[in-house]
């Protein structure tokens, strides 16, 4: 079986994880798909060294995260990005009457419960999605996404804070 | 609902949504640009990844033609002030500034760009500092002959 072979058992292996992480992070498909080409070109660099690792999936994450915390402060400057300035998305007020009229529906099914959380988890603003998605998925500490960050310990709490507030209108209790 | 209650709730529905699945274009996406990274001959690929001997020889010329520009740098410089007039003077300066500028500009793109190592991007840059003091020193010990 050649490197590139055996590449794509690698990239098939772990494909759905690269992908779920950078989705997360940064919210938007198209952009977590160019985030986990970028890191698995990188991987292929350095094949030989991670291949058969059982860090890989470690290094993966680590570097899946790096990239989307460059792509959203390459496309956002970073006091933007962790301001308090909302998503400008142009169809955010339709979407929070279409989210709240689901939300309060006796009928709705457990998927589209579920989809509308994960639609209302992506368009909560970076600065609170991003430390929300490192804290609930990522088990990082609020110190540790602080330091990666480059913000304050009170500014994630409270970020994190808003950001569950935020959601609890799409949790079913 | 207290802070503590919220956080608890949000993580259990949080983590009980299913993990997004990578899209049927990723792969095909991915191994395109491999295989087309892999057809590339060795000396076109990222400078970690070529063979260990040649990345010993060009980590050697690397290090000769750093040596070679901080002894020939005051020579160089020195061989522009046979010209008469100030234009000259000028466009010999441009000439040699272009000439470096060339030379470095090589050396980023095979070596530097490559690597992507931020420790060898100091270790050239602190280089290229040591050169340009050494060049300053030796003119000034000249008496700025030239």
């Amino acid at each position: 079986m050649s490197d590139v072979d055996r590449f794509e058992a690698f990239v098939e292996r772990f494909e759905d994880m690269v992908f779920a992480t950078a989705f997360r992070l940064l919210g938007r498909q198209a952009d977590a798909e160019d985030v986990a080409q970028t890191v698995f070109l990188r991987a292929f660099e350095r094949f030989d060294q991670i291949g058969d690792s059982p860090a890989a999936a470690g290094w993966l994450k680590t570097v899946t995260t790096n990239l989307c915390f460059n792509h959203l402060s390459r496309h956002r400057a970073r006091w933007r990005l962790f301001s308090e300035l909302r998503r400008d998305d142009g169809d955010a007020p339709e979407f929070e009457s279409t989210l709240a009229a689901s939300a309060e529906g006796d009928a709705l099914e457990a998927a589209q419960r579920q989809e509308v959380l994960v639609e209302a988890l992506r368009r909560l603003p970076d600065h609170q999605r991003v430390p929300l998605v490192l804290y609930h998925y990522e088990d990082r500490s609020y110190q540790e996404i602080a330091d990666l960050l480059g913000v304050s310990l009170g500014k994630v709490k409270t970020d994190i804070h808003r950001g569950r507030e935020a959601l609890k209108r799409y949790i079913q209790p | 609902m207290t802070p503590e209650e919220l956080e608890c709730i949000v993580h259990a529905r949080l983590r009980a949504l299913p993990s997004p699945r990578a899209p049927r274009s990723l792969r095909p996406a991915v191994m395109a640009a491999v295989r087309a990274r892999a057809a590339r001959p060795w000396y076109a690929r990222p400078w970690h990844s070529w063979p260990s001997r040649w990345q010993a020889v060009s980590a050697v010329v690397l290090v000769l033609a750093v040596v070679a520009v901080v002894l020939l740098l005051p020579d160089v410089v020195a061989g522009s002030g046979f010209v008469a007039t100030a234009g000259d003077r000028a466009m010999g300066a441009i000439r040699v500034a272009g000439a470096l500028g060339q030379a470095a500009y090589l050396v980023t793109r095979a070596v530097v760009e490559s690597v992507g190592d931020a420790l060898t991007v100091l270790f050239l840059v602190m280089l290229a500092a040591v050169t340009t003091v050494a060049a300053a020193i030796r003119r000034v010990a000249l008496g700025g002959a030239y």
